[in-house]
């Protein structure tokens, strides 16, 4: 695709937007005194800004840009990965989950492990998280290099050490709350940029019903516009499988997974100012998320019908948005949309790298290798593993701007610790008697079922494949359907955690009741305030009621568009 | 559930000394020595949280909306009907920038009317409340 028009306006613009991020981190560095100022902003922000960043973490540029590619490639269904695949999570999170993460004062994810049940789990998933965001950070660091490459014409490596300069500078300054309030306003700023976009896009083509029309007559074809079409059990000819897998596989195991135990994301709500507040972040945050697929798919849809040959010689399908900026958008606009793209990108290197060093601060090294230190110590600590974080950062991007197969194949692997995760932390909460072996034997369980399942049954199982007969890629693969394999990876995950939990439960010992005080449901919290003495919130923080519009809202819109 | 009455000033995490009660209750809990707050008594005083400092993200965001807003608007004057016509037909950053400039201001009234409040003063933590 060629290169984006860009003027000394567009620049002007952009530098704007990084002087105020340099600033933010600058400014919230007045606010950290400890370390867990650093790593938690001292649990004191409002609802309002943790529940955006809470959907803005995930709003990196590989979101959007892969959305997009996704509407381009598949149409419609990609809501799925947002209706199905995010909200009820959400919900869940904030309805169920919360109070056991937040009123049990718990600092991580993994710390609650630790509480719930004994150390091997603790480190387990500590050292599983850790990881897999250092990959991810430099994933999206790569990612975005690449764009900037073939939008502005920057060398790789010049992206990749400029942003992360950019991004070390306000994180290591400002902490957790520097990455925060850059991903709020980074919110705003994709706004700004994709709402012009998809304005533009749809006025050019007449409006949404000529947009339908016009996409009908494309490859896509008309499946493109339904989202459960062809997702019948048997034969399915959906993109995304059956419904089985979407629904089980991607909108319960995958989505609940995701959402409520990434702490990149439960991270956002462990810094909020108090219960309600942690509460409320995911269904605040539910509420955008229902509305971006206007920004992602939409775009994708456009793309597909105005840009030729999109996918093959047109450009890949990740060029969907990019290109259609390049199309409609003046200088000016043009800066706007850029600001975005490019936040986007920090943001979702910043939110990895800061979940990063306070699992590493608190789970790891004050766990188990410094342990007694006062609490100076370990703000220097989070300090230095920021820094440290960004750097391993960068050197897994440029490893993936080598070995890019290599990266594919390790984000496959990690994404087998992750499958398993949710089964093991519903069965925790919920059931006083689950032992503390139980909970590392179903997580190492539903690891070993996820790869099991990709690997030695799925290449094998007619089912799997388009068609539902078996075949090979031209390169020697199997030609599965990647996207329903992943989903029944992750039931078989779910499934074998959780047989495997009960099993060593029953063969084993628990914890003392006494001890799981505030980690489980029905042992009550004793330091929890008497009921009586507590105020009524205002009905619109309620968490049932906020919870409860979003899945209404999710259901009428999939009314709409089956 | 309501706003408890925690304060903002976390500090339980920093180098206060423990009660020999709440070091009981811990052990009976089971978090195991590596969790409990760091032992730092020089560093009492000045170890509270500063997180109370943070400043107010509105005004930030309307800041910046209100710039690009005003650069937009000026810079969509000199626009060329050309431009005009690949955007669709639509003057679009004309159009984005006055918009810019109405989120700016819906930022700053809403800093004005419900202003970031102050920190409550420190007291001993209690545990937020559970549902």
């Amino acid at each position: 695709m060629d290169k984006l028009d860009v003027n000394w306006f567009d620049y002007g613009l952009l530098i704007i937007y990084f002087v105020l991020v340099i600033a933010i981190g600058l400014l919230a560095r007045r606010a950290v005194a400890t370390s867990e100022d650093f790593l938690l902003s001292g649990r004191s922000l409002p609802a309002w800004v943790t529940g955006l960043a809470f959907i803005s973490a995930n709003l990196g540029a590989i979101e959007i840009l892969g959305m997009a590619a996704n509407g381009a490639e598949y149409g419609i269904s990609t809501v799925h990965y947002y209706w199905i695949g995010a909200v009820p999570a959400m919900v869940f999170l904030g309805i169920v989950m919360m109070p056991f993460y937040y009123g049990s004062r718990v600092r991580s994810v993994p710390e609650y492990l630790l509480r719930r049940f004994n150390q091997p789990t603790h480190l387990f998933n500590g050292l599983t998280f850790a990881v897999a965001a250092l990959l991810n950070a430099g994933v999206n660091l790569y990612a975005m290099a690449v764009i900037i490459q073939a939008l502005l014409g920057w060398p790789v490596w010049l992206s990749i050490v400029v942003a992360a300069g950019f991004v070390l500078v306000y994180i290591t300054l400002g902490g957790l709350s520097g990455a925060i309030y850059n991903e709020v306003l980074q919110f705003f700023v994709i706004l700004a940029g994709l709402i012009p976009l998809v304005i533009v896009g749809l006025h050019s083509v007449g409006g949404w019903g000529a947009l339908e029309d016009r996409v009908r007559q494309t490859a896509l074809g008309a499946p493109g516009l339904s989202t459960w079409h062809g997702t019948n059990v048997g034969n399915w000819t959906n993109p995304l499988g059956d419904w089985i897998g979407i629904v089980m596989g991607l909108g319960f195991v995958l989505s609940f997974g995701y959402w409520t135990t990434n702490f990149a994301e439960v991270q956002r709500a462990l810094s909020a100012k108090d219960l309600s507040a942690a509460q409320r972040t995911p269904l605040i945050g539910a509420f955008p998320k229902i509305f971006i697929p206007a920004l992602t798919v939409i775009p994708g849809l456009l793309a597909i019908v105005l840009i030729p040959h999109l996918g093959t010689t047109g450009g890949a399908y990740n060029t969907a948005i990019p290109q259609l900026m390049g199309r409609f958008l003046p200088n000016g606009s043009l800066g706007v949309a850029l600001a975005g793209l490019l936040a986007a990108f920090m943001a979702g290197m910043a939110a990895n790298v800061s979940s990063f060093n306070t699992v590493f601060t608190y789970d790891i090294w004050q766990g188990y290798v410094r342990r007694q230190r006062d609490d100076k110590y370990y703000l220097n600590v989070g300090r230095i593993v920021t820094v440290l974080g960004v750097l391993a950062g960068i050197g897994t991007a440029f490893i993936a701007s080598g070995f890019s197969n290599i990266m594919n194949y390790i984000q496959l692997l990690f994404g087998f610790f992750n499958a398993p995760v949710f089964a093991t932390f519903i069965i925790a909460m919920f059931w006083k008697r689950a032992t503390p072996w139980a909970g590392i034997s179903g997580l190492a369980a539903g690891t070993a079922g996820a790869a099991a399942f990709q690997f030695l049954i799925a290449p094998h199982w007619g089912y799997m494949f388009p068609g539902q007969t078996i075949h090979l890629n031209p390169d020697g693969s199997a030609g599965v359907n990647a996207q329903i394999v992943n989903f029944y990876a992750a039931i078989t995950a779910f499934v074998a955690d959780a047989v495997v939990t009960v099993i060593v439960t029953l063969l084993t010992t628990p914890k003392p009741v006494a001890q799981l005080a505030g980690l489980v449901w029905g042992v009550a919290d004793p330091n929890a305030p008497d009921p009586s003495t507590v105020k009524k919130p205002p009905l619109w923080e309620s968490p049932k009621l906020l919870g409860g519009l979003a899945i209404l809202i999710v259901l009428v819109l999939s009314i709409i568009f089956l | 559930m309501s706003e408890p009455t925690s304060p903002s000033g976390r500090s339980e995490s920093s180098g206060r000394s423990e009660s020999e009660d709440e070091r009981a209750r811990r052990r009976s809990l089971g978090i195991g020595h590596q969790f409990e707050p760091p032992r730092d008594p020089e560093h009492t005083a000045k170890e509270s949280s500063a997180a109370s400092r943070l400043f107010d993200l509105r005004l930030m965001i309307g800041g910046l909306f209100g710039v690009y807003g005003i650069l937009l608007t000026i810079y969509s004057f000199f626009d060329s009907p050309a431009e005009i016509a690949r955007a669709a037909g639509i003057h679009l950053n004309l159009w984005l920038g006055l918009s810019m400039i109405v989120v700016c201001l819906i930022f700053f009234l809403w800093a004005r009317l419900s202003p970031q409040k102050p920190p409550e003063p420190s007291e001993p933590t209690e545990p937020p409340l559970r549902e």
